[in-house]
Protein backbone atom coordinates (compact mmCIF):
# COMPACT_ATOMS: atom_id res chain seq x y z
CA UNK A 1 0.00 0.00 0.00
CA UNK A 2 1.38 3.39 -0.94
CA UNK A 3 1.63 6.11 1.67
CA UNK A 4 3.02 9.58 2.17
CA UNK A 5 4.52 8.91 5.58
CA UNK A 6 7.96 9.94 4.38
CA UNK A 7 6.65 13.34 3.25
CA UNK A 8 4.79 13.91 6.50
CA UNK A 9 7.86 12.94 8.47
CA UNK A 10 10.04 15.28 6.42
CA UNK A 11 7.59 18.14 7.00
CA UNK A 12 8.16 17.76 10.72
CA UNK A 13 11.89 17.26 10.22
CA UNK A 14 11.84 13.97 12.07
CA UNK A 15 14.20 11.09 11.52
CA UNK A 16 12.81 7.57 11.18
CA UNK A 17 14.03 6.84 14.70
CA UNK A 18 12.24 9.89 16.10
CA UNK A 19 8.98 8.95 14.39
CA UNK A 20 9.41 5.38 15.63
CA UNK A 21 9.81 6.75 19.16
CA UNK A 22 6.52 8.66 18.85
CA UNK A 23 4.71 5.56 17.60
CA UNK A 24 6.29 3.02 19.98
CA UNK A 25 7.68 0.92 17.14
CA UNK A 26 11.18 0.24 15.81
CA UNK A 27 13.02 2.30 13.20
CA UNK A 28 12.94 -0.76 10.94
CA UNK A 29 9.14 -0.81 11.10
CA UNK A 30 8.96 2.82 9.96
CA UNK A 31 11.38 2.08 7.13
CA UNK A 32 9.32 -0.94 6.06
CA UNK A 33 6.10 1.11 6.09
CA UNK A 34 7.64 4.00 4.14
CA UNK A 35 9.05 1.71 1.46
CA UNK A 36 5.75 -0.14 1.16
CA UNK A 37 7.19 -3.43 2.35
CA UNK A 38 4.86 -3.60 5.30
CA UNK A 39 1.28 -2.48 5.77
CA UNK A 40 0.65 -1.36 9.36
CA UNK A 41 -2.15 -2.80 11.45
CA UNK A 42 -5.31 -0.75 11.89
CA UNK A 43 -4.35 0.38 15.45
CA UNK A 44 -0.95 1.57 14.21
CA UNK A 45 -2.52 3.26 11.19
CA UNK A 46 -4.89 5.14 13.53
CA UNK A 47 -1.94 6.08 15.73
CA UNK A 48 -0.07 7.47 12.71
CA UNK A 49 -3.16 9.38 11.60
CA UNK A 50 -3.65 10.88 15.06
CA UNK A 51 0.01 11.85 15.32
CA UNK A 52 -0.10 13.75 12.03
CA UNK A 53 -3.68 14.98 12.65
CA UNK A 54 -4.94 13.58 9.37
CA UNK A 55 -7.39 10.95 8.18
CA UNK A 56 -6.05 7.47 7.50
CA UNK A 57 -7.07 7.64 3.84
CA UNK A 58 -5.11 10.89 3.47
CA UNK A 59 -1.93 9.08 4.53
CA UNK A 60 -2.45 5.63 3.05
CA UNK A 61 -3.49 5.18 -0.55
CA UNK A 62 -5.50 2.09 -1.34
CA UNK A 63 -4.36 1.28 -4.88
CA UNK A 64 -7.51 -0.73 -5.50
CA UNK A 65 -9.91 2.06 -4.54
CA UNK A 66 -12.27 2.93 -7.37
CA UNK A 67 -11.90 -0.39 -9.21
CA UNK B 1 -2.64 4.72 27.87
CA UNK B 2 -1.19 3.99 31.37
CA UNK B 3 2.47 4.80 31.99
CA UNK B 4 4.71 1.75 31.67
CA UNK B 5 8.02 2.31 33.51
CA UNK B 6 9.71 -0.60 31.74
CA UNK B 7 8.32 0.12 28.28
CA UNK B 8 10.99 -0.61 25.63
CA UNK B 9 12.55 2.34 23.88
CA UNK B 10 12.87 2.64 20.12
CA UNK B 11 16.52 1.52 20.38
CA UNK B 12 15.57 -1.57 22.37
CA UNK B 13 12.92 -2.47 19.80
CA UNK B 14 15.44 -2.03 16.99
CA UNK B 15 18.06 -4.18 18.70
CA UNK B 16 16.09 -7.37 18.15
CA UNK B 17 16.60 -6.98 14.38
CA UNK B 18 20.37 -6.89 14.85
CA UNK B 19 20.31 -9.80 17.29
CA UNK B 20 18.80 -11.98 14.55
CA UNK B 21 22.05 -11.64 12.59
CA UNK B 22 23.93 -13.12 15.56
CA UNK B 23 21.40 -15.95 15.62
CA UNK B 24 21.99 -16.67 11.93
CA UNK B 25 25.78 -16.54 12.37
CA UNK B 26 25.64 -18.84 15.42
CA UNK B 27 23.39 -21.29 13.56
CA UNK B 28 25.74 -21.43 10.59
CA UNK B 29 28.60 -21.88 13.06
CA UNK B 30 26.74 -24.85 14.55
CA UNK B 31 26.36 -26.38 11.08
CA UNK B 32 30.06 -25.95 10.34
CA UNK B 33 30.94 -27.44 13.71
CA UNK B 34 28.55 -30.35 13.11
CA UNK B 35 30.41 -31.43 9.99
CA UNK B 36 33.93 -30.31 10.91
CA UNK B 37 33.76 -31.37 14.59
CA UNK B 38 35.87 -28.38 15.58
CA UNK B 39 35.34 -28.18 19.32
CA UNK B 40 32.80 -29.34 21.88
CA UNK B 41 33.16 -26.11 23.85
CA UNK B 42 32.51 -24.04 20.74
CA UNK B 43 29.46 -26.14 19.88
CA UNK B 44 28.07 -25.71 23.40
CA UNK B 45 28.62 -21.97 23.28
CA UNK B 46 26.91 -21.66 19.87
CA UNK B 47 23.99 -23.78 21.07
CA UNK B 48 23.57 -21.54 24.13
CA UNK B 49 23.71 -18.35 22.06
CA UNK B 50 21.24 -19.65 19.49
CA UNK B 51 18.81 -21.02 22.05
CA UNK B 52 18.91 -17.77 24.06
CA UNK B 53 18.17 -15.70 20.95
CA UNK B 54 15.36 -18.07 19.96
CA UNK B 55 13.81 -17.87 23.43
CA UNK B 56 13.92 -14.07 23.40
CA UNK B 57 12.57 -13.94 19.85
CA UNK B 58 9.69 -16.31 20.49
CA UNK B 59 8.58 -15.44 24.02
CA UNK B 60 9.37 -11.77 24.57
CA UNK B 61 6.55 -9.29 23.94
CA UNK B 62 8.72 -6.19 23.90
CA UNK B 63 8.98 -5.80 20.12
CA UNK B 64 6.77 -4.23 17.48
CA UNK B 65 4.17 -5.62 15.12
CA UNK B 66 6.50 -5.55 12.11
CA UNK B 67 8.91 -7.88 13.84
CA UNK B 68 6.06 -10.18 14.89
CA UNK B 69 5.08 -10.43 11.22
CA UNK B 70 8.63 -11.43 10.29
CA UNK B 71 8.77 -13.92 13.15
CA UNK B 72 5.45 -15.51 12.14
CA UNK B 73 6.70 -15.88 8.56
CA UNK B 74 9.92 -17.50 9.83
CA UNK B 75 7.87 -19.97 11.90
CA UNK B 76 5.92 -20.86 8.73
CA UNK B 77 9.19 -21.59 6.92
CA UNK B 78 10.38 -23.88 9.72
CA UNK B 79 7.08 -25.76 9.81
CA UNK B 80 7.26 -26.08 6.02
CA UNK B 81 10.77 -27.52 6.34
CA UNK B 82 9.55 -30.07 8.90
CA UNK B 83 6.66 -31.04 6.64
CA UNK B 84 9.07 -31.47 3.74
CA UNK B 85 11.31 -33.73 5.84
CA UNK B 86 8.27 -35.81 6.82
CA UNK B 87 7.18 -36.10 3.18
CA UNK B 88 10.67 -37.30 2.18
CA UNK B 89 10.69 -39.75 5.08
CA UNK B 90 7.28 -41.13 4.17
CA UNK B 91 8.13 -41.46 0.47
CA UNK B 92 11.33 -43.30 1.37
CA UNK B 93 9.28 -46.01 3.13
CA UNK B 94 6.72 -46.53 0.35
CA UNK B 95 8.76 -49.43 -1.04
CA UNK B 96 8.97 -51.09 2.37
CA UNK B 97 5.27 -50.55 2.98
CA UNK B 98 4.28 -52.13 -0.34
CA UNK B 99 6.56 -55.07 0.46
CA UNK B 100 4.86 -55.48 3.84
CA UNK B 101 1.45 -55.29 2.19
CA UNK B 102 2.52 -57.95 -0.31
CA UNK B 103 3.60 -60.31 2.49
CA UNK B 104 0.41 -59.54 4.38
CA UNK B 105 -1.76 -60.40 1.38
CA UNK B 106 0.02 -63.77 1.01
CA UNK B 107 0.90 -64.77 4.57
CA UNK B 108 -1.58 -62.71 6.58
CA UNK B 109 1.01 -61.15 8.87
CA UNK B 110 1.88 -57.50 8.99
CA UNK B 111 5.07 -56.72 10.88
CA UNK B 112 5.27 -52.99 11.53
CA UNK B 113 8.31 -53.44 13.74
CA UNK B 114 10.53 -54.58 10.91
CA UNK B 115 14.02 -53.36 11.77
CA UNK B 116 15.15 -53.53 8.17
CA UNK B 117 12.80 -50.79 7.05
CA UNK B 118 14.63 -47.83 5.63
CA UNK B 119 13.33 -44.53 6.90
CA UNK B 120 15.17 -41.52 5.56
CA UNK B 121 15.25 -39.09 8.45
CA UNK B 122 18.02 -36.58 9.08
CA UNK B 123 19.85 -36.90 12.40
CA UNK B 124 17.92 -34.91 15.06
CA UNK B 125 20.82 -32.57 15.79
CA UNK B 126 21.26 -31.73 12.12
CA UNK B 127 17.52 -31.16 11.71
CA UNK B 128 17.57 -28.83 14.71
CA UNK B 129 20.48 -26.85 13.28
CA UNK B 130 18.89 -26.61 9.82
CA UNK B 131 15.61 -25.46 11.38
CA UNK B 132 17.49 -22.69 13.24
CA UNK B 133 19.25 -21.58 10.06
CA UNK B 134 15.96 -21.54 8.15
CA UNK B 135 14.28 -19.53 10.93
CA UNK B 136 16.93 -16.81 11.09
CA UNK B 137 17.46 -16.74 7.33
CA UNK B 138 13.71 -16.39 6.77
CA UNK B 139 13.59 -13.31 9.00
CA UNK B 140 16.40 -11.66 7.02
CA UNK B 141 15.00 -12.64 3.62
CA UNK B 142 11.50 -11.49 4.56
CA UNK B 143 12.75 -8.18 5.93
CA UNK B 144 14.54 -7.44 2.66
CA UNK B 145 11.91 -8.76 0.27
CA UNK B 146 8.47 -8.21 1.82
Amino acid sequence: MKNNLKVLRAMRDWSQAELAGHLDVSRQAINAIETGKYDPSLPLAFKIARLFEQNIEDIFDDEFAGE
Amino acid sequence: MPYDPIAPTQEERSNIYFIQWFGLAASIGMLIDYFAQLSDSLAQMLFMITSAILMITIFSKRFDEHFYTLRDEACRWVIGFMALCMIVASISTIGDLSEHLGFWSVIGEFDLADKDSFLFILPPQLMMILACIIFFAAIQIKSFRS
